[in-house]
């Protein structure tokens, strides 16, 4: 791939690179300077792209990534920008990523074999990242309740996965 | 990694890639829990498909 390729890229990933860069950052300036640099980068470094390492999808999303962990990363030293998400995991490579193209459909699948009560824990925690003591409210069960689906959920998708 | 590990990444994702299949099945939690969810939470249900007025100017970014 070349330069001559970033117009087809980023009308074919503006909305995926759109999608969690507003999922991530509330602030709409801070999302929009984030959504720009992550195509100026994608537009500097395509000619680096190597298919064999992992497909095109993953490597803009590992850029997407790693520029929104940048920019959270800078934020958190102006409290007055609204972070939207935890930034404590690290940045990801590009083999980190390289796996999950194929394992979202592997988690869908797994988690419909789970019981609604149990795929509600999965999705609030992981999904939303709303803490043990929030998703037992959401969900109106004690924290004992709470902390048997979800071991029982992890321990099912251990094996389903 | 560990699956809550794996959980975690998988679904972070799922808000670049949007799995239709998994996208459903987040939604249906969502309606199931709507009335205990934040606006903030439920706002990012179509965010992936909504049209933005974010200005990126395609000709004048591949200069080396």
């Amino acid at each position: 791939m070349n330069k001559s390729d970033c117009g087809i890229i980023y009308e074919q990933y503006r909305k995926k690179v759109l999608g969690y860069v507003s999922s991530k950052i509330n602030n709409r300036s801070e999302a929009e300077d984030v959504f720009q640099t992550v195509f100026l980068k994608i537009c500097k470094n395509i000619d680096k792209y190597n298919p064999d390492r992992a497909s095109l999808s993953t490597w803009i999303y590992t850029i997407t990534r790693n520029t929104v962990y940048d920019s959270l990363k800078r934020m958190r030293s102006h409290p007055e920008v609204e972070l939207s998400d935890d930034i404590s995991e690290q940045s990801e490579t590009v083999e980190d990523c390289a796996i999950k193209k194929v394992s979202l459909e592997t988690l869908a699948v797994a988690l419909e074999k789970l019981s609604p009560e149990e795929r509600d824990v999965i999705i609030l925690t992981y999904y939303h990242g709303k803490r043990k003591n929030e998703v037992a409210d959401i969900l109106g069960i004690t924290y004992g309740q709470l902390r048997y689906l979800h071991d029982r959920a992890i321990e099912r998708l251990g094996k389903l996965m | 990694m560990n699956v809550s590990g794996l959980l975690k990444n998988l679904f972070d994702y799922q808000r670049f890639e949007d799995n239709k299949r998994l996208q459903a099945l987040i939604e249906e939690t969502e309606n199931r829990c709507i009335y205990k969810l934040s606006d903030e939470d439920l706002e990012w249900v179509s965010a992936a498909g909504e049209e933005s007025d974010f200005n990126y100017n395609k000709d004048d970014d591949c200069d080396e």
